[in-house]
C-alpha cells in the first residue's frame, strides 16, 4: 500500500512538473494586429517570398481558395512548393492554435469564418494576426479592421414553393414565422453548435439594437406587445428560445438541409448559404425539383451575412508569399480568373465566376448574374458583429443549452 | 582495533547484502518475460496512467475559449467547470439528461442485441434452420462495419417529411411515411446500436450453446420434459452467464458510441454522453468535455468490474459443463420454412440492405429522386462539376484525397495491428509465464485499463497530453504518431486478452524443453511458441486492424486535415453534406475491410470470432 502511494506520488509530482512546462510554451508572437497599412507592395513581396523559397500553406475554409492558390502558385511562383487544405472553421481554429503553440509546422495563411472565435481564441492568444497593406486598404477600406474581410457570404431563409403544400410566395415576410405553431417544425438550421456563425447570429440577436428590430416585428406578426420570459433579458433571447422550443430542426450541414427542402412536400425552410440556390437550380435545369426561393422582404432580417477572413499565421514558413497571395486574391484576375489562369488539373480557374453568395472583400470586382451586390444584402441581412459576439457568446451558449 | 574490524565487518555484510541484491536483480533480468513485464510497466504507466491523470488537471484550468466565461487569465486555476456540470442550473442539459439518455438507449440496445443475436446463435447451433452456413457469414457483417453504417443507412431509409422535409427510400418503395420517433431519435438509435453488437451476442451465445452438454436436454426429454420447460429451465439458465456477459459488453459498447446519436439524434435535438462530449471540446467549454469523459471512464470501469465478476462466474461453469459429443438438434418441423425465411429477412435487413442503400445513394445525380433516369456514376468516376453543382470535387475513384486517406488508413491500421498485435502477444507471453506475482498482475490490469475508456474519452485525453511538449517529448499533435500510439494502446486489450487466453493454453514445459535444450529467447519464440499459436496470434492482430479501420470516435477530435483517415474523411463529407460521396466511402471502407477479413481468413485461418470470442 505505501510502495502504491509513493508512486502515485510520484506519478503525481512528474505531471505537475509537466504542467509548469506547459504553461511556459507560447508560441504566438502576440503580435495581435497591424498598426495600419503596411508598406510593402505586392511585386516586393513576391519577390520576397520567391527569395524565402519556404512552401506556402495555406488553411481554408472556402474552397475556391485551393484553386486559386494552385492558378496563383502556378503563374507567379513556379517551383515553390504548396498545399492548400479545406477545414471547416471549428477544427481550424483548434488546429491553429495546437500548431502555433507547439511550435509545429502548419499553415502561413488562413481563411476562416466565425469572427468570435478567431478573435478570442487567434487573435487575443498572438496565434494569428491581421495584416494589410496600402494597396488592400485601398480596395477594401474599413472592412480592413478588425479583422480583414476576404469575402463576404450570405445565409438566408429559403424554401420551395413547388406545390400547395408548401410555402408560397409572400407567406414568409416576418422572422417570427419560425415561433408560430402552425409552421412549428418548419425552419431548420445547421446546429449553432457547430457552425459558429450561425451562433454568431444569434448572439447578435440579442444585441441592443437588433433586439429592439424584434420587438418591432413581433407586435407586427402577433398584433400584440412582447412579454418576455423571466430567463430573456430581451427580445432576442426571447426569439431565440420561442425557435428552438417551436421545433427548430438541426442540419449537420447546409447542403443536406437544402437537399431536403429543395425536394420538400410541406412547409419547410431554413437559414442556408445563398450558394445552395444556385445549386438547386441547376437540378431544376434537368427536372421537375422545387426551386428554392430566397425571401428578401422579411421583417426585420432575412438573415445575416458574414464575412471570411484572411489572416497571417504567427509561425509562417513564408509569411512573404503568404501576404502577395492575399493582396492578389483581391485582384479581379484572383477573384474571377482571366481565363487562360490553370488549376493543377490543367482546368482554366474560374475563382468566383457563377456563384451565388460570394462576395469580394474589393466591391470592385463582379458578382454572378443576377445576384444583389454586397451593400443591398447588408440592408435586409444583419451583419456579422464578431466584437458583440465575442463578449457575448458564451452567454447565448448558455442560454441556448438550457432550452435546447 | 575492536570498532574497526567491527565496521569493516558492517562494510563487507553491506557489501554482501548489495551483491544479493545486484545478483538477484541480474537473476531477475536474465528472463526475458521479466524483463518484458519491466518495460510494459514503464510504458504503459507512462500511456495508460499519467493520461488518466493529466486529464483532472485540465478539469481545473482555464482554457482559452473559456476565458470570457470563466473571467480569468489562460491557464489559471478555476472549480467553474466543476460546479457548471455538477452544481449549476446547467446540469440537467450537460449531464442528467444526456446520462439518462445514454443508459436509456444503451439497455434498450442490449435487449435488441440479446433478442436478435441470441435467438440466431440458438437458431444456428440447436435448430435444424436452412441456410445456416450463409447467414453465419452474413450476420457478422454489422460487426465488421463502421458503427454508425447501420445509423446512415436508417437515414437513407426512413428519412421522414416531419423533420427534413422529404421522404427516405422507404417512402418511395411503399408510399407509406414513417413517424418521426420511428426515424430518429432514441428508437433508432436503439435498433441500431442493437443490431451492431447483436453479431456480438451471437458469438458469446453461440459459443455457450455449442458447447453446451446436450445431455441435460436428451434427460428432460426422456423425462418427457415440455419444449417451454426445457427452455426456460435448462437452456436459459446454461446461457445466463454468456447473456449476462454480452448485456455488460454491449451496454459498455453503446455508451460509448458516439457516429449513431450523432446522425440519428441531432435533427431532433436528442443528445448523448458521447455527443455532449464532443460539442463540449469542439466548443467553447473543453473543461466541461473533460468532466464529461471523466464521467464516461467511471461509468466503464463499474460495467467492467462488474463484467469481470460475471466472466468469473461463466469460467467456472463451462469447465462444470464441458462439450458434449452429440448435441440435440430441435427439429423445426412445420416452422422450418418460415422461421428461415424470417431469420434470413433479419439477416439481410442487417447486413446486406445497407449495402445497397450505400450503393444506390452514391449513384443519385440528385438525392431523394429514386428514378432510374436519376442514377449516375459521377460520384464514383466522374470528374468535378464546378463549385457551383453538388459534385464539387472528382468522383472517389479519380480523388487524389480518397487514395491519399485510403492510404492513410491502411498505414494507420497495420501500425495498430503490429503495434497492439505484438505487444499484446508478448504482453500475454510475459503475464502468463509470470501468473500470479504482483509484477504480472498489475501489467495485465495496465493492458486492460484502456478497454475501460471509451474511445471519445480516451482521444481527449491523449489530446490534452499529447498536443503540448512534455519533457523530451515533443507535441504530437497532428502527427501520425499519436494516431498510431493512441490506437495501439486502445486496442492492446483485445490484443493482450487473446495473448493470455492462447498462453493459458499451452503448456509451459514445452518452452521449458526448449530451455533445456539451450535454445535462445528469440528461436523459442519463432520456432516453438508462435507457430502452435499461429491462429490465435493472428487474430490477435486482425481485431486491431479492422477496429481501426473502421473507428471514428478515436480519431476524430485527434485528425487534422492532414492526416486525414477515410471515416474522417467520411465524417467531412457527411457534415458537409456531400451525400453521395459519404456513401460511396462508406461502401469503400466495407468492401475494404471484408476483403482483407477474407484473405487473412483463408490465408491464416484466424477470424473475427475467434478474437472477439476469445
Amino acid at each position: 500500500m505505501k510502495k502504491l502511494l509513493a508512486l502515485l506520488v510520484a506519478v503525481l509530482m512528474v505531471v505537475t512538473l509537466f504542467g509548469c512546462n506547459n504553461n511556459n510554451n507560447n508560441g504566438g508572437n502576440n503580435n495581435n494586429s497591424a498598426s495600419g497599412p503596411d508598406t510593402a507592395t505586392f511585386e516586393q513581396l513576391l519577390e520576397a517570398g520567391k527569395k524565402n523559397g519556404n512552401k506556402l500553406t495555406v488553411y481554408t475554409t472556402h474552397s475556391v481558395v485551393n484553386s486559386a492558390l494552385e492558378a496563383f502558385m502556378i503563374k507567379y511562383a513556379p517551383g515553390i512548393d504548396y498545399e492548400g487544405t479545406q477545414i471547416g472553421d471549428t477544427t481550424q481554429v483548434t488546429q491553429v492554435a495546437k500548431e502555433v503553440k507547439e511550435g509545429v509546422k502548419g499553415a502561413d495563411i488562413i481563411f476562416i469564418q466565425d469572427g468570435a472565435r478567431v478573435l478570442t481564441d487567434l487573435v487575443d492568444e498572438g496565434y494569428v494576426s491581421n495584416w494589410y497593406n496600402k494597396e488592400i486598404y485601398d480596395l477594401v477600406g474599413e472592412d480592413c479592421e478588425p479583422l480583414l474581410v476576404w469575402d463576404y457570404c450570405n445565409k438566408v431563409i429559403m424554401y420551395n414553393n413547388g406545390t400547395e403544400s408548401t410555402f408560397g410566395e409572400g407567406q414568409i415576410t416576418n422572422i417570427w414565422y419560425c415561433t408560430d405553431p402552425q409552421y412549428a417544425g418548419a425552419l431548420a438550421m445547421k446546429d449553432p453548435g457547430t457552425e459558429g456563425v450561425n451562433m454568431n447570429f444569434l448572439v447578435n440577436l440579442t444585441a441592443d439594437e437588433n433586439a429592439k428590430k424584434l420587438e418591432t416585428a413581433y407586435k407586427a406578426y402577433y398584433g400584440k406587445d412582447i412579454t418576455l420570459d423571466s430567463d430573456c433579458p430581451n427580445a432576442g433571447y426571447q426569439f431565440i428560445k420561442m425557435m428552438y422550443k417551436n421545433g427548430m430542426v438541426l442540419g449537420s450541414s447546409d447542403s443536406t438541409i437544402a437537399k431536403d427542402i429543395a425536394a420538400a412536400e410541406k412547409k419547410m425552410s431554413g437559414l442556408l448559404t445563398l450558394n445552395k440556390y444556385l445549386k438547386s437550380r441547376a437540378k431544376l435545369d434537368n427536372d421537375q425539383w422545387n426551386l428554392l426561393y430566397v425571401t428578401s422582404e422579411v421583417n426585420p432580417v432575412a438573415g445575416f451575412i458574414y464575412p471570411i477572413y484572411g489572416l497571417q499565421v504567427a509561425n509562417a514558413d513564408n509569411p512573404e508569399l503568404a501576404k502577395a497571395f492575399l493582396i492578389w486574391l483581391y485582384s479581379k484576375e484572383g477573384w474571377y480568373g482571366d481565363g487562360t489562369l490553370t488549376c493543377k488539373d490543367g482546368s482554366v480557374y474560374k475563382g468566383m465566376q457563377g456563384r451565388y453568395g460570394d462576395y469580394s472583400g474589393n466591391t470592385a470586382n463582379p458578382l454572378a448574374d443576377g445576384d444583389l451586390p454586397v451593400k443591398e444584402w447588408k440592408k435586409i441581412l444583419i451583419q456579422e458583429d464578431a466584437k458583440q459576439a465575442a463578449e457575448n457568446r458564451w452567454k447565448v451558449e448558455d442560454f441556448i443549452q438550457k432550452i435546447k | 582495533m575492536d570498532v574497526c574490524v567491527r565496521s569493516l565487518f558492517d562494510l563487507s555484510r553491506k557489501e554482501n547484502h548489495m551483491k544479493k541484491r545486484w545478483n538477484r536483480i541480474k537473476t531477475f533480468l536474465s528472463k526475458p518475460y521479466n524483463v518484458l513485464l519491466v518495460l510494459f510497466l514503464v510504458v504503459l504507466t507512462f500511456l495508460v496512467v499519467i493520461p488518466l491523470i493529466s486529464i483532472v488537471g485540465d478539469t481545473f484550468l482555464v482554457h482559452s475559449q473559456e476565458k470570457s466565461r470563466v473571467g480569468q487569465a489562460v491557464g489559471t486555476f478555476t472549480t467553474y467547470h466543476w460546479k457548471r456540470v455538477f452544481a449549476s442550473e446547467y446540469s440537467t442539459s450537460l449531464l442528467w439528461h444526456p446520462i439518462l439518455h445514454s443508459i436509456y438507449t444503451s439497455a434498450w440496445a442490449c435487449v435488441v442485441a440479446i433478442l436478435i443475436g441470441g435467438s440466431f446463435a440458438w437458431l444456428v447451433s440447436r435448430s435444424d434452420m436452412r441456410w445456416k452456413g450463409l447467414m453465419t457469414k452474413l450476420f457478422i457483417f454489422p460487426y465488421i462495419m463502421p458503427s454508425w453504417t447501420l445509423a446512415l443507412a436508417w437515414k437513407n431509409f426512413f428519412k421522414n417529411i416531419d423533420v427534413t422535409g422529404s421522404n427516405g427510400i422507404f417512402y418511395s418503395l411503399t408510399g407509406i411515411a414513417v413517424p418521426t420517433w420511428f426515424a430518429y431519435g432514441e428508437f433508432p438509435i436503439i435498433i441500431v446500436t442493437g443490431m451492431h453488437y447483436a453479431p456480438f451476442a451471437y458469438i458469446l451465445i453461440g459459443g455457450i450453446l455449442h458447447n453446451m452438454d446436450a445431455n441435460l436436454e436428451e434427460a428432460a426429454i426422456i423425462l418427457k420434459t415440455k419444449r417451454l420447460r426445457m427452455f426456460t429451465r435448462i437452456t436459459i439458465p446454461i446461457v445466463m452467464p454468456a447473456v449476462l456477459s454480452t448485456i455488460i459488453l454491449v451496454f459498455s459498447g453503446a455508451m460509448a458510441s458516439f457516429a449513431t446519436p450523432q446522425f440519428l439524434g441531432l435533427p431532433v435535438r436528442y443528445y448523448v454522453l458521447t455527443t455532449e462530449l464532443y460539442a463540449s471540446i469542439n466548443g467553447t467549454n473543453p473543461g466541461v468535455g473533460y468532466i464529461l469523459a471523466m464521467i464516461m471512464i467511471v461509468l466503464s470501469v463499474i460495467i467492467m468490474t462488474i463484467n469481470q465478476f460475471l466472466i468469473g462466474n461463466r469460467k467456472s461453469y463451462a469447465t462444470v459443463t464441458g462439450k458434449s459429443a452429440n448435441i440435440s438438434i430441435f427439429h423445426l418441423g412445420f416452422w422450418r420454412t418460415p422461421i428461415s425465411c424470417l431469420a434470413f429477412f433479419v439477416v439481410m435487413t442487417m447486413s446486406v440492405i445497407p449495402l445497397v442503400t450505400f450503393a444506390l445513394e452514391s449513384l443519385l445525380a440528385f438525392t431523394g429522386d429514386y428514378n432510374f433516369s436519376n442514377l449516375t456514376l459521377s460520384f464514383w468516376i466522374g470528374q468535378a462539376q464546378g463549385h457551383d453543382t453538388w459534385q464539387s470535387e472528382p468522383g472517389i475513384l479519380r480523388n487524389p484525397e480518397v487514395y491519399r486517406t485510403l492510404g492513410n488508413s491502411l498505414k494507420l491500421a497495420f501500425t495498430c495491428a503490429v503495434g497492439a498485435g505484438t505487444l499484446g502477444f508478448l504482453a500475454g507471453y510475459s503475464i502468463v509465464r509470470r501468473r500470479g506475482s504482483f509484477i504480472s498482475k498489475t501489467v495485465e490490469n495496465l493492458t486492460f485499463i484502456p478497454y475501460l475508456i471509451p474511445s471519445m474519452a480516451f482521444a481527449a485525453i491523449y489530446l490534452s497530453m499529447f498536443s503540448t511538449r512534455r519533457g523530451i517529448i515533443p507535441s504530437l499533435y497532428g502527427s501520425f504518431a499519436i494516431l498510431a500510439l493512441i490506437g495501439t494502446v486502445k486496442y492492446l486489450p483485445m490484443a493482450s486478452r487473446s495473448g493470455v487466453n492462447s498462453m493459458m493454453q499451452l503448456s509451459p514445459e514445452i518452452e521449458e524443453a526448449g530451455i533445456i535444450m539451450g535454445v535462445p529467447w528469440v528461436k523459442r519464440m519463432t520456432r516453438i511458441i508462435i507457430p502452435i499459436e499461429k491462429a490465435t496470434i493472428v487474430s490477435g492482430y486482425l481485431l486491431p486492424f479492422i477496429s481501426a479501420m473502421r473507428e471514428l470516435s478515436l480519431f476524430v477530435i485527434l485528425v487534422t486535415a492532414n492526416n486525414r483517415v477515410l471515416t474522417t474523411l467520411l465524417f467531412f463529407y457527411d457534415e458537409k453534406g456531400y451525400t453521395q460521396f459519404s456513401n460511396a466511402v462508406n461502401l469503400l471502407i466495407i468492401i475494404v475491410v471484408l476483403i482483407i477479413n477474407f484473405a487473412v481468413e483463408k490465408l491464416t485461418g484466424a477470424s473475427i470470432e475467434k478474437g472477439v470470442g476469445g
